[in-house]
């Protein structure tokens, strides 16, 4: 079998968001991780569920089941976004949840570059082809690409989630065209997936750029 | 399970298309690929386990029931519909749907597969072992080569994963020609 034994309804999508704000099994965890590759919001569900009772699962029992499932690698995408959302708690609890999330995802090996969202964007479109240049971290380090990250906006924490090369290529892909950039301009080019600071020094180190100015309204003008 | 349920011949495939035609109730068109595109479409001779295909016109979950409606009816495998398959495309050419060959048209369902250069674009990006017999059938039908590494090598360019190992497998292909 090549994927599940059954693709979630929109009725099961909405049984699964009311489980999740309930009393979710370990066995509903790992099925849920899998229906998220055809819904975001029950992703964003999902890993704010993980971020927030991790301490309570037993990773070896998450792993058995993980295990059964088509695509355990979709679990492991799922706890990069509870990484995120962890991001501004003590060192040690972020580095206890790393040794819960390897044991929890052990045995669980990369996808082969495949799109992350099952049946949401146009094959062979526009945004099926962003995603794969423009893939995020969060998704890239288990083999899958998706530039749309799987947390809610109100959970506003500093998240920087491309990597270099990507920022790099999108960076030097949009000055093509133009003479200059602010660092509000390169955010919403990287659609806030950069943290301000990191987009500054981006910009700052980016060899054909000047900056003109000193206040947060800097312009960086193409070299 | 005795290994005749596992494969699906291209009688089979055909049966089983026009037994999900007979649950759809609106127009619903499929295209597929992999090697149902290389039974149905380009004439090889082999029996496949499944049939890659994405839909337009059903939701998934929809075509995910009536799929498994016809397995229960046949006594066929429940995945013998794959639909997963659409999760590979971004690296399709956007203009595919011009080159597309008509496999079937059934009263609601019409059947499309992917064309030889497509096809083989699709096949390089899996770079398995088992896809080089199907590759090579593909380079003897003469398709337009050019295309096929010019549209890989573009997405090399755009840094797509998985570019350079399929460039590097056409290669190795067209380097045994």
């Amino acid at each position: 079998m090549k994927g599940l034994s059954k693709i979630p309804s929109k009725e099961n999508l909405q049984q699964a968001y009311e489980k999740l704000n309930s009393n979710p099994t370990i066995k509903d965890l790992a099925l849920y991780s899998q229906w998220t590759r055809f819904d975001p919001r029950l992703g964003e569900i999902l890993a704010l569920v993980v971020s927030k009772s991790w301490k309570n699962i037993l990773p070896t029992a998450l792993n058995y089941e993980i295990m059964m499932q088509p695509w355990p690698q979709a679990f492991g995408v799922i706890c990069e976004h509870a990484k995120i959302l962890l991001q501004n708690r003590d060192k040690e609890e972020r580095k206890q949840f790393e040794y819960w999330q390897r044991i929890a995802l052990t045995g669980v090996e990369r996808a082969d570059h495949q799109q992350f969202f099952i049946g949401l964007k146009s094959v062979a479109g526009k945004l099926m082809l962003q995603d794969a240049q423009g893939s995020l971290n969060v998704y890239k380090k288990w083999g899958y690409l998706s530039k749309d990250l799987m947390i809610n906006k109100s959970a506003s924490v500093p998240k920087t989630v491309l990597s270099p090369d990507v920022r790099k290529q999108l960076l030097e892909q949009f000055m093509r065209d133009r003479e200059s950039i602010t660092v509000n301009e390169y955010m919403e080019l990287l659609e806030s997936n950069v943290s301000r600071k990191q987009a500054e020094r981006d910009l700052r180190g980016f060899s054909k750029l000047k900056p003109k100015g000193f206040t947060r309204g800097r312009i960086y003008f193409k070299d | 399970m005795n290994s005749s349920m596992k494969t699906l011949t291209q009688q089979k495939m055909m049966e089983s298309l026009e037994a999900l035609d007979g649950l759809l109730n609106s127009k619903v068109t499929l295209i597929i690929g992999g090697g149902g595109a290389m039974v149905l479409a380009h004439k090889f001779p082999l029996a496949t386990e499944d049939v890659d295909a994405f839909s337009k016109g059903i939701e998934l979950d929809k075509l995910d029931e009536l799929v498994k409606q016809v397995a229960k009816k046949l006594g066929i495998p429940p995945d013998w519909l794959n639909p997963y398959f659409s999760t590979f495309t971004h690296v399709l050419p956007s203009d595919y749907a011009e080159r597309l060959v008509n496999v079937g048209k059934f009263k609601n369902l019409t059947v499309q597969a992917l064309g030889t250069e497509d096809l083989l674009i699709m096949k390089c990006f899996a770079g398995r072992a088992k896809d080089i017999p199907h590759a090579k059938a593909l380079i003897k039908s003469k398709p337009n080569l050019k295309f096929v590494e010019d549209h890989i090598y573009g997405l090399s360019k755009r840094k797509i994963p998985g570019s350079d190992r399929a460039l590097d497998f056409l290669d190795d292909l067209l380097d045994q020609e």
